[in-house]
């Protein structure tokens, strides 16, 4: 079993290995003096902060909500209803459940093209439409709606990225004893205030974690990105693609250097949650 | 002199538990009448119902037999939100395991109950003798000082009615005076309380003992 175990670490010390023995200080040097590829770092950052920020706002909530339906307070309180009521709850549950885990299964082009087409329908165009009105409103006249455009590119990381961070806030909140919330409700709080005043504060490491695999995976999105918000350059290229279209035109050197830009961020994001999340009873920084 | 219509009218309670398929009667038959500004207590042994007589007066506990009105309602003819509703204004509750949130502090816990401002839970933790402790968490005080801060959390908040469950279970003679002294001037400024205790000394700041064994009810003027 260990045997396995080690066989995997090594592989993965290999491949950064390797990465970092391919290129060298030039390479990496040209690629960052590459305007292009600086924009796509700026758009990668800021995309990926912004779609990271949409999916803990979607999460907590959602994720607090799953947690407490499933919760066995609620299976106690479900024991008074009728049966068919318990079915129709507990299917419901499942379903939505299953629904929420969708864009993880997914293949990622699916994903992408699912969006495409999203928003080729009356609603999806008024909306397209609405938002190109909005960013011009704003002064932002180069940002015409939201297919193909920089809106795309952080819809696309958000839709996949919330279904992980709901799937953490969830498993958070699970793990959080519910007694203290209904007691707080029984004693006078809004359920408002036990969530904000009792659930919350105990859940910060969780968000710290659903913050960065919302980010971390926002920053390795391709697929969708590739399909609902194109590889404009200067326009929608983030990192993932920069790596992408360096080996399209047979830059090797470039998507090598590319990715390890990537790789280097990822490292520094899992490091510092790690550090952030020690302690407590969050198993020593292990993500949830 | 017109009669005080009464806060809180128990009648004819009793409750049953199932233990392992054997019913378990824990009292039955009692009755009684709570008006505003009296303070009651409830006295019998270990096991004679005073806990779930008092989950029952709460809203928490749905008794077998009998009903209990509050504030003209029916406690359990009202829905589940109801009733929390209710008791979120009207009740304050200090459970015999005080269940205190142990990573807010004693402000922040007394602030649980509604609309409790932070000065407002302050007042009552320095009237409750822990002014210099309010920014400590549950966990840096002894199980008396965490009692006193539930009181606090069960008064400040301004209920009709203050239902305390052995309120001074581990307090000393001093301390348990304070208690019963904070209850019995709630009681005069027009608060009701209801007290489950073991303490015989809580008798001579109540006006009705209710002994749960006997369901006697003993009116200060007849002791």
């Amino acid at each position: 079993m260990s045997f396995f175990g080690v066989f995997y670490l090594a592989l993965i010390i290999a491949m950064l290995v390797a990465d970092f023995r391919f290129t060298n200080w030039s390479d990496m040097s040209s690629l960052l003096s590459d305007a292009r590829v600086r924009f796509s770092i700026w758009l990668s950052l800021i995309s990926c902060t912004i779609a990271a920020i949409l999916s803990l706002w979607v999460a907590i909530p959602t994720g607090f909500v799953l947690a407490r339906l499933g919760s066995e307070s609620m299976t106690q309180r479900l024991g008074q209803r009728s049966r068919g009521f318990r079915r129709l709850f507990n299917g419901a549950r499942y379903f939505i459940d299953t629904l929420l885990d969708i864009p993880i299964v997914l293949p990622p082009l699916v994903v992408g093209i699912s969006l495409l087409v999203l928003f080729q329908t009356p609603v999806g165009r008024w909306l397209d439409q609405r938002t190109g009105e909005v960013f011009a409103s704003l002064g932002y006249a180069g940002i015409r709606g939201i297919t193909y455009e920089i809106p795309a590119v952080i819809l696309a990381q958000f839709t996949v990225a919330a279904a992980f961070a709901i799937r953490t806030m969830r498993n958070t909140f699970e793990q959080i004893d519910d007694r203290p919330e209904r007691v707080a409700v029984t004693l006078g709080a809004s359920h408002y205030q036990a969530f904000s005043m009792i659930a919350l504060p105990q859940a910060w490491r969780g968000i710290v974690a659903a913050f960065t695999l919302a980010w971390a995976r926002s920053l390795g999105e391709f697929g969708p990105i590739l399909i609902f918000a194109g590889t404009a350059r200067m326009k929608t290229e983030v990192l993932s693609t920069t790596v992408y279209l360096n080996f399209q035109f047979g830059n090797l050197r470039g998507a090598v250097s590319a990715s390890l830009i990537l790789v280097t961020l990822a490292i520094v994001v899992l490091i510092l949650t790690r550090l952030i999340t020690l302690g407590g009873n969050s198993k020593k920084g292990v993500i949830v | 002199m017109d009669k005080v219509s009464p806060l809180l009218v128990v009648n004819n309670l009793g409750h049953v538990f199932s233990n392992r398929g054997r019913e378990v009667r824990v009292f039955e038959g009692c009755s009684f009448e709570i008006d505003p500004a009296q303070f009651v207590a409830v006295q019998g042994a270990s096991g004679s119902g005073k806990t779930t007589l008092l989950l029952a007066c709460g809203g928490m506990l749905a008794p077998s037999l009998g009903g209990i009105r509050f504030q003209g309602s029916d406690l359990f003819s009202l829905s589940s939100t109801q009733r929390t509703q209710m008791r979120a204004i009207a009740i304050g509750y200090l459970f015999q395991t005080l269940e205190l949130v142990p990573y807010l502090d004693l402000t922040s816990n007394v602030r649980i109950a509604t609309g409790v401002s932070k000065t407002v839970a302050n007042q009552w933790l320095g009237r409750l003798g822990l002014g210099d402790r309010v920014r400590s968490y549950p966990g840096e005080l002894s199980h008396g000082q965490r009692q006193r801060v539930a009181l606090a959390r069960a008064i400040a908040h301004k209920p009709a009615l203050v239902i305390a469950d052995e309120p001074t279970g581990n307090l000393d003679k001093r301390n348990s005076e304070l208690v019963f002294g904070v209850l019995r001037e709630y009681a005069q400024d027009g608060g009701a309380v209801l007290m489950a205790t073991h303490e015989t000394s809580a008798v001579t700041f109540t006006d009705l003992v209710i002994d749960i064994e006997n369901l006697d009810l003993t009116r200060a003027k007849d002791r």
